[in-house]
């Protein structure tokens, strides 16, 4: 009977501690599975990518909106900062920034900035460059930029993919 | 020796009762907040590092990359006004009146979160399309023969739809309750189960 209460005690505390230990992971766990499908095409971070329009194919990320299209930038401030500059377009945009634990902790959008923006990203606790514009501090180290502009035709993606050939993803390392 | 022996057996029993549970909890179909407005449901904190483990996990499974609700808010529903699931078999109409943010979609997702495997370039409906005031849309497998259009082609059983509002209004913000929320009819169904 005693061996039987230990053997149930231990198979109920295990189940208790994975099953928190697996809510409290997962965020990590998808985003590092997000970035490294994000950067699939050779494994480099701190560089926009533009995405096509929105299809049934897209997979990269769950539950893709088919009206807006998306840009992504894997970042890594290990080196340095990095800056990550937006073109404005004539519909809704927005640059969301997302830690490697899932938290959406910075965005601008079109509505605050109609002439786009320069954001220059920090790791946490550390300086930023001098005459850095639009400063954030990054809980984490890597994590996603994420930009969404507003597509849903075909001709508005044509306008917005020319507008965001303007946009720009860097290190700010020498 | 035995004793060791049943150590290990309920270490790997509850080590897979665990990650199982909170797979179950994270993924199963209905997951996707405690706020509930008409059955379409939602959570004001997804996104948020404020967030409890619970719904940042759920949002990381479901919806990762969500945004804050400061900057579009959203709601997810797998059933229609008759309680029951939604199902590729069956011909919906969403209907609704003007949304409280400064553009809205809805768009059908298959079991697995991603959008339903087919070519029919008729995913969502957006305020573009809708225009102001009130707007309705089937959404069935086969394109009707007049009105606005969601294929539900290869979204199989137990799709569900999202309803995003970007910019949403301070009241809607405030209160989320406040939504107008879109009603799901079930116009018909073809097999089986009704």
């Amino acid at each position: 009977m005693k061996a039987f209460l230990g053997f149930v005690l231990v198979l109920v505390l295990v189940a208790a501690g994975t099953h928190v230990a697996t809510v409290a992971f997962f965020p990590t766990f998808a985003m590092n599975k997000a970035m490294e499908r994000l950067t699939a095409d050779g494994g480099r971070v701190n560089m926009i990518r533009h995405g096509g329009r929105t299809t049934a194919e897209s997979r990269a990320v769950v539950r893709p909106a088919p009206d807006l299209t998306y840009s992504t930038c894997v970042f890594d401030l290990w080196r340095a900062p990095v800056q990550i500059r937006v073109s404005p377009s004539s519909s809704y945009w927005s640059l969301s920034l997302y830690s490697q634990s899932s938290d959406n902790f910075a965005v601008f959008n079109d509505r605050d900035y109609p002439e786009g923006v320069t954001v220059t990203l920090v790791r946490e606790g550390a300086a930023a460059p001098a005459n850095a514009e639009h400063v954030v501090h990054s809980p984490s180290r890597t994590g996603i930029a994420l930009v969404r502009r507003l597509a849903p035709d075909a001709a508005t993606f044509a306008a917005v993919d020319a507008a965001r050939q303007g946009d720009a993803c860097a290190s700010l390392a020498p | 020796m035995g004793g060791v022996l049943r150590f290990l057996i309920a270490v790997i029993l509850g080590g897979a009762l665990g990650v199982g549970s909170a797979l179950y909890v994270l993924k199963r179909g209905d997951s996707f907040g405690s706020l509930d407005v008409g059955g379409w449901k939602g959570s004001m904190s997804a996104g948020s590092a404020a967030a409890d483990p619970y719904t940042r996990a759920i949002v990381a499974a479901r919806g990762l990359l969500a945004l804050a609700s400061t900057e579009a808010v959203y709601f997810t529903r797998s059933t229609a006004d008759d309680g029951q699931p939604l199902r590729e078999a069956c011909v919906y109409r969403v209907s609704g009146g003007a949304m409280p943010g400064r553009w809205w979609s809805v768009t059908a997702y298959a079991p697995d979160a991603y959008l339903p495997q087919n070519q029919d370039e008729a995913l969502s409906y957006d305020a573009t399309r809708a225009g102001p005031g009130a707007w309705a849309v089937l959404v069935a497998p086969t394109r009707p023969t007049e009105g606005a259009w969601i294929s539900s082609k290869a979204a199989g059983e137990g799709f569900s739809l999202t309803l995003r509002v970007y910019h949403p209004s301070a009241a809607l913000q405030a209160d989320p309750l406040s939504l107008p929320a879109p009603r799901i009819e079930t116009v018909s169904c073809t097999g089986a189960a009704g």
